[in-house]
């Protein structure tokens, strides 16, 4: 005779078989005296459990508790990545300011067409973005920052300032 | 407090409401604080485990559904908690006899027995049982520990157990199974 393995015994206790299986274990039960004394020892175990009450808290939770609900601080670094990345913006605005408001003086015909000439300005200058960028890089640094530089350095100076907001914001948001 | 009441403090609770998450505290604090105690079997790192269990709970507030009753979920936490301690060794695991009959605190007033209908002497030898079953839980390995109480104590399906734990149906079931069988053994002593 093939005895119920452990597996079905646990599961017949549990009533974790479906409709056919616990049938069949059942069945095998009522004429197996030691898959009987297999599933009395397991009984006795699962009593036992029971008899477990639940013991009275005799501290009080609440007052440890509550002076840790307060949200926590964000970290210092958080908070000057945040500082430098207001500080860069205001800065590239303020030296952006003349030019911006320049274009939004011209309207109609003149507002698109001035943005056409922009737009194939910085076309145009985009292949000498990677010429002037290897020849900035071969020569000592002398880069300063003034409201005459020419659009490719402007150019650039956006590209890393984006690239910082971007790295910074993705560095605040995992926190 | 029904449910209703409840969901209306966990709303509130999700929005900051220290107080509200207070009173859920209150409502649970003992059905958490038992969790832990059937885990660690010391009274002092229960209460620790419990609050740390409430302080996660209170973070996770975001991921919780209010209309969900708060206690299982809540219950889950701390089970995780004591067997995130047991594992990382931040409480010392119960080995000596002496460490043992720590747990032998449960009821020892004879009088809150007589309510039951038991005479002293049966009341005196169930407590033993009790005692003797706390014992042989303590004497598990962690893992086995957490799904006897999620199991038999939380009353979870295997699918559930595994779910709290994150780990296959099939490893829960085995270290359910042998633990069960454990106990057993130890039971026959």
């Amino acid at each position: 005779m093939t005895h119920l393995d452990e597996f079905t015994l646990n599961e017949y206790l549990d009533q974790a078989l479906d409709e056919a299986a616990h049938r069949q274990a059942a069945a095998h039960l009522a004429t197996c005296p030691t898959c009987q004394a297999a599933l009395a020892e397991l009984q006795g175990v699962f009593a036992a459990l029971e008899q477990v009450r639940e013991l009275p808290l005799t501290a009080d939770l609440v007052p440890r508790i509550l002076p840790h609900l307060a949200p926590e601080p964000s970290p210092l670094w958080a908070r000057l990545v945040l500082l430098l990345q207001a500080v860069g913006a205001t800065i590239m605005l303020g030296l952006l300011w003349s030019s911006v408001q320049e274009t939004v003086q011209q309207t109609g015909l003149q507002l698109e067409s001035a943005i056409l000439q922009r737009l194939e300005q910085v076309l145009a200058q985009w292949q000498a973005v990677w010429a002037w960028g290897t020849a900035v890089f071969s020569q000592p640094p002398s880069f300063t920052i003034t409201p005459n530089m020419i659009t490719t350095q402007w150019l650039l100076l956006l590209g890393l300032a984006l690239a910082a907001w971007v790295v910074g914001n993705r560095l605040l948001l995992k926190e | 407090m029904n449910l209703a009441d409840e969901q209306t403090l966990v709303q509130q609770a999700k929005r900051g409401d220290g107080a509200a998450f207070g009173e859920l505290v209150r409502l649970h604090q003992s059905a958490v604080f038992n969790v832990a105690y059937r885990l660690l079997g010391r009274r002092r790192d229960a209460e620790d485990a419990a609050q740390e269990a409430f302080l996660r709970a209170f973070r996770a507030l975001d991921t919780f559904e209010a209309e969900r009753p708060f206690a299982p979920w809540a219950k889950r936490i701390a089970a995780n908690v004591a067997l995130n301690w047991l594992e990382s060794e931040r409480v010392k695991p119960l080995v000596l006899e002496a460490d043992l009959q720590e747990t032998a605190d449960s009821r020892t007033d004879l009088d809150e027995w007589a309510h039951t209908g038991e005479t002293p002497e049966q009341a005196v030898m169930a407590q033993e049982q009790e005692q003797h079953i706390r014992r042989e839980i303590l004497r598990l390995p962690p893992r086995y520990r957490v799904v006897i109480e999620l199991r038999h104590f939380q009353e979870l399906s295997y699918e559930e157990v595994a779910a709290a734990v994150k780990r296959p149906l099939s490893d829960v079931k085995s270290d359910l199974f042998r633990a069960r069988k454990m106990l057993a053994e130890q039971l026959k002593e």
